[in-house]
């Protein structure tokens, strides 16, 4: 595990989580939210090219962890997917993409 | 022996999902619906064979036969305990009655609903049943989308369509949250198997900052999905929204299971992480308190039945973290109770809205009544018959604040039921059939029966082999801790009961009205009205303060 690794990583979530609170635009918000993941990534890969634990290439890196970051990436793409059909269905509705446009005052 | 039907309660429902959507063209609507009864009845039986077979050690089945080697488990495993077993159970009893509502609330619901319902109770299954922290994660997030297609299922209205935004990207960050924590874990133990990291862990008894700090994500990102105060954001507005089947499977058990997270992964890898037990128990015990008395406040101050039902189902999972929180077989066992019980009150009190809807007043009021004593702790159903033994075990574990906060905030919580059902609305749909009525009325009824039943089986006296018991005893490694019903406890228990009726009637409100002319009390009710408001902003920054503290008082413990 690196420094730079986990420092990018913190990085990247906490402008993903920047742009998630304050956005105005819900496509805005949802691509925040994918900035916010690559956070998982990078971490996942600066775990796993620490090197290797017994045995000779010094540099070696760890499929399971490569494995985890793939499977990571699919989610997000799936995640998106469905954020974003819900986001169509608001603009049909609303005819806004703006969230706060979706505050509703609760009794 | 009982290896082959361990995978049987998520893979029947996954199958039974796939061909539900097949066959939803070429056959009748009956015919689907049949599959679908079908498919949850063989997840209840497999869930309940399980529970039956499952001794006091786990027994672990290795997915496709992929066993350790030199104590290095590549493969994923299924840890059959008491505790998976019994709650993959309580999520089948769950769909079931969601299942069996649907006739009387989504009258022409598509084979979507089914398939969803049944995706999502394999994703529950499975996380009951792993033994695995990524696989763990995997069906998390596999419920999180199952239940934001399902809050998203009426399309046609704004507020369904928010929630399910809210509800899906406060659990992707929540699912961010665990993803990280699972890579520093792995990073230290180079493990993802539960039993496999708590021996990486024991091996190296030094504290260690970077476990604490990847406990402390996963728990918040568990917490997230539990709805604990301030993650509720997202839960309340969902609850407020979705279809009262959804309600029933998010509100009944979902959140519990975030709970179950919490107990998997404390005991196991803190104690050997040279975390003290103590300071962890504080953190959580206290968050569940805080939980239970927000959630309580808030379901008496909103008036809308749907927000009032969402706080209560917060104010309920604090009450059961309080337990759990206290990491030992004592605390696990009544909070195991209380979960169930609970449980099957939030189903009967959707079951009483669904009445309500179908502009039937009266019945649908007695539920919520009877749903309400239950909510409250009448020690005649599960959730009073476990307070008063979590009450005691936490005075037991040097919590005695416990006591009265627990009472107050069940009292609460069943004084918002009792004013749901006073401020019952009139009119509906008059055209409702008698048969969606009796559907829902008798739904509702067999929930509170098993409330009852669950209450006795828990046993009314306590002795040694109440099944919570034995299954708290099961997760936590211990001897069975059974604590018998008490006339003190049952007294603190009927307090409660008065405390609720009393709210319910509306004692009080003329206090409250001229507490509300304060400008502090206005000002500070408007603040959260705007704080409920169904903002995702604000659900998220939320939620990455309460990651912030939760964590930092879990570092702070560690010392």
């Amino acid at each position: 595990m690196t420094a730079l690794g986990t420092i990018v990583a913190a990085w990247l979530f906490a402008i993903g989580l920047y742009g998630v609170v304050t956005s105005r635009n819900l496509v805005h918000l949802v691509v925040s939210l994918s900035v916010s993941q690559a956070s998982t990534y990078v971490l996942l890969l600066a775990v796993g090219t620490r090197a290797a634990r017994p045995g000779p290439p010094a540099r070696a890196v760890d499929p399971v962890l490569q494995a985890l970051a793939s499977t990571d990436v699919v989610v997000a793409v799936v995640i998106a997917a469905l954020l974003l059909a819900l986001v169509v269905q608001v603009h049909k509705r609303t005819g806004s993409l703006d969230p706060d446009a979706l505050r509703r005052l609760p009794e | 022996m009982i290896g082959w039907v361990a995978p049987l309660p998520i893979a029947v429902p996954w199958a039974a999902a796939a061909l539900v959507l097949l066959f939803d063209r070429v056959a009748d609507r009956r015919l689907t619906r049949l599959l679908t009864g079908v498919a949850v009845a063989a997840e209840v039986a497999g869930a309940a064979a399980l529970l039956h077979h499952a001794g006091a050690h786990p027994a672990v089945m290795w997915v496709g036969g992929w066993a350790p080697v030199h104590g290095v488990a590549l493969g994923i495993s299924l840890t059959l305990d008491r505790l998976g077993a019994g709650a993959a159970l309580g999520a089948g009893v769950a769909v079931a009655a969601a299942v069996a509502l649907i006739p009387a609330t989504l009258e022409d619901a598509g084979t979507t609903v089914d398939a969803l319902l049944l995706v999502l109770l394999g994703a529950m299954a499975g996380f009951c049943l792993t033994g695995d922290l990524l696989t763990m994660l995997v069906f998390f997030e596999l419920t999180a989308v199952a239940s934001i297609a399902l809050t998203a299922y009426d399309t046609g209205s704004v507020a369904a369509l928010r929630s399910a935004l809210s509800l899906g990207i406060t659990s992707t960050i929540s699912a961010f949250l665990g993803v990280m924590g699972i890579a520093l874990i792995y990073a230290r133990t180079g493990a993802l198997n539960l039993a496999q990291i708590a021996r990486a862990v024991a091996a190296d008894p030094r504290p260690d900052r970077v476990i604490v700090l990847a406990l402390g994500l996963l728990s918040a990102a568990f917490l997230i999905r539990a709805a604990i105060v301030p993650f509720h954001l997202w839960f309340v507005d969902t609850i407020s929204a979705s279809p009262l089947p959804v309600v029933i499977v998010l509100g009944g058990v979902l959140g519990t299971l975030g709970l179950l997270g919490v107990v998997r992964l404390w005991p196991a890898v803190s104690a050997a992480a040279g975390v003290p037990a103590r300071g962890v128990a504080d953190v959580l015990v206290v968050a569940g308190a805080a939980t239970a008395l927000v959630g309580g406040l808030l379901g008496l101050g909103f008036t809308a039945a749907r927000r009032r039902l969402a706080f209560v189902i917060v104010a309920q999972t604090g009450i059961t973290l309080v337990g759990a929180g206290l990491l030992s077989a004592g605390g696990l066992g009544p909070a195991i109770l209380y979960s169930a019980g609970s449980g099957l009150a939030v189903g009967a009190l959707a079951c009483g809205l669904a009445v309500l809807d179908l502009a039937r007043p009266r019945a649908g009021a007695a539920l919520l009544v009877a749903g309400g004593l239950a909510v409250a702790g009448l020690p005649v159903l599960a959730p009073g018959l476990a307070l008063q033994r979590l009450e005691r075990a936490a005075r037991g574990a040097g919590y005695p604040w416990v006591v009265p906060v627990v009472a107050l905030a069940a009292a609460m919580a069943g004084g918002a039921v009792l004013r749901m059902a006073r401020s019952s609305p009139q009119g509906g749909q008059p055209e409702a059939t008698r048969r969606r009525v009796a559907g829902a009325v008798g739904i509702g009824a067999v929930l509170l029966v098993l409330a009852v039943l669950a209450g006795a089986a828990g046993g009314w006296t306590g002795a040694a082999g109440g099944w919570t018991a034995a299954a708290a005893a099961g997760a936590a490694g211990t001897a069975p801790a059974a604590v018998p019903i008490t006339l003190g406890g049952t007294l603190v228990d009927l307090l409660s009961v008065a405390g609720a009726l009393l709210l319910g009637s509306g004692y009080g409100s003329g206090f409250t009205r001229r507490l509300g002319r304060q400008a502090a009390v206005a000002s500070t009710w408007s603040a959260v009205r705007r704080l409920h408001d169904g903002s995702i902003g604000d659900a998220v920054a939320w939620a990455t303060i309460g990651t912030a503290a939760i964590t930092l008082a879990l570092a702070s413990a560690m010392r």
